[in-house]
């Protein structure tokens, strides 16, 4: 199949498409773009990091405390025993072998490939993976979506602000109790606050305070002082 | 008017599969650099042909590849470019539905940046009427088509290529920029009083 730009129909209609897809043209590599996108992304992994250090000093923290009270056990043993092993070294407790390492720890990199880990990164630490059966077979999207939040707010403000059905947006975004967060969670509040009032349930105002308290500056703090002053938004 | 030459969008070879049980092979920190240099410039393309705005590309970019930074380890190491092309398709959709939800409370007055350029006023305005034009034909087709049309008359990728990335069969990618084509001159005849197909 040719492309549009590589025909030569001479007709004002196909000259008059070639121009217009000349005009868009296709996206430039930019190198400029690539490194500051790879900063940002950098800086966006940094902040994750301490999330990573806190599950590492917590398994390591699980398997001191596991190591130590298998130590303990054998101490305990040994008092309970009338006759200490004759090979057992003066005061040191005979250990059994020590335990596997838990699944959540497993190197995933190591478990099913003959390579070992590679000793020029350090192994990641990521959750046991599932069977190979299960992974063999990619799922048609990628989700859990990161958009699910994104996806609810989206929702509310087409009930509310098309639909004309707060009902239908407080539920879409109380759903579950829990609370939207991420990109949106500044614009779901403000639509809370706005159904709420649409909805005459009282509700608006505890919101509008809310709101106010932790968006001081929001884009939206207009509307959260009309309904703390308990006018229509 | 200034043309722009149609940049080769070839796509880099997929890593081999693992043999045994397909582990994730992405999986150190190098391997996801090389990721990221050999998709980067898709992943930018790939956002664009979704419909993101020019100002939104490095958002789309940067949240792609950090939702792949997370997923290594559920990565089964099959056509890579489709993965992440799945990613930056979930990631352009839930930045579109953010400007929307912005946009329809009134109060994000700054959704897109400008775009300076370096040439006369009278092909500056030009080219603005042609983009608005076009950006117009191609937001009343359907996605698939859109997407289809975008990616092989604009960004230069093949049929295989598209077909690879939407993970459908080569005719299926066919058939869409066959009906895609057909839908744009009829839109486009519609816009410029002309009659299709003269």
């Amino acid at each position: 199949m040719k492309r549009l730009l590589d025909t030569s129909d001479n007709d004002p209609l196909s000259a008059r498409a070639r121009v217009l897809i000349r005009t868009l043209g296709p996206t430039l590599e930019s190198e400029d773009r690539l490194r500051r996108v790879r900063r940002s992304l950098d800086a966006a992994g940094e902040r994750t990091a301490p999330r990573w250090a806190f599950r590492l000093t917590l398994a390591a923290a699980l398997l001191g405390a596991s190591a130590a009270a298998a130590a303990a056990a054998g101490v305990f043993s040994n008092l309970l025993t009338s006759e200490a092993p004759a090979a057992a070294p003066q005061g040191f407790p005979r250990s059994r072998p020590a335990p596997p390492p838990p699944a959540a720890l497993l190197d995933v990199s190591g478990e099913a490939s003959p390579q070992a880990p590679s000793l020029q990164a350090p192994p990641l630490l990521v959750p046991a993976a599932p069977p190979p059966a299960e992974r063999a077979v990619p799922s048609r999207q990628p989700s859990p979506t990161p958009s699910s939040d994104v996806a609810r707010v989206h929702e509310a403000a087409k009930a509310l602000r098309r639909d004309g059905d707060p009902a239908r947006a407080l539920q879409l975004l109380e759903r579950s109790g829990a609370p939207v967060s991420g990109p949106l969670a500044e614009e779901a509040l403000a639509l809370r606050i706005e159904a709420s009032a649409a909805q005459g349930n009282g509700r608006a105002s505890k919101l509008a305070s809310a709101y106010l308290a932790r968006y001081p500056n929001g884009r939206y703090r207009e509307l959260a002082k009309k309904a703390l002053a308990g006018r229509e938004p | 008017m200034s043309s722009v030459p149609l940049v080769t969008a070839a796509l880099p070879p997929s890593p081999p599969p693992a043999a045994v049980g397909k582990p994730a092979i992405f999986l150190s920190a190098k391997d996801f650099d090389a990721l990221y240099s050999a998709y980067f410039h898709h992943v930018t393309r790939w956002a664009r042909s979704f419909g993101c705005p020019a100002a939104d590309i490095d958002d789309v970019a940067q949240e792609t590849f950090l939702v792949a930074r997370k997923r290594l380890a559920q990565f089964d190491g099959d056509n890579a470019a489709g993965w992440l092309y799945r990613i930056a398709q979930h990631v352009t959709r839930a930045q579109r539905r953010s400007a929307w939800v912005r946009r329809v409370l009134h109060l994000d007055p700054d959704l897109r940046a400008a775009d300076p350029e370096q040439i006369s006023p009278a092909e500056a305005l030009e080219q603005r009427e042609s983009r608005r034009q076009m950006q117009d034909i191609l937001s009343r087709m359907t996605e698939r088509r859109r997407t289809a049309f975008f990616l092989f008359e604009i960004e230069g990728y093949t049929g295989e290529e598209i077909a690879q990335l939407e993970r459908v069969p080569l005719n299926t990618v066919y058939s869409r920029l066959h009906h895609a084509r057909r839908e744009f001159m009829t839109l486009l005849a519609k816009a410029e009083g002309m009659e299709p197909g003269k």
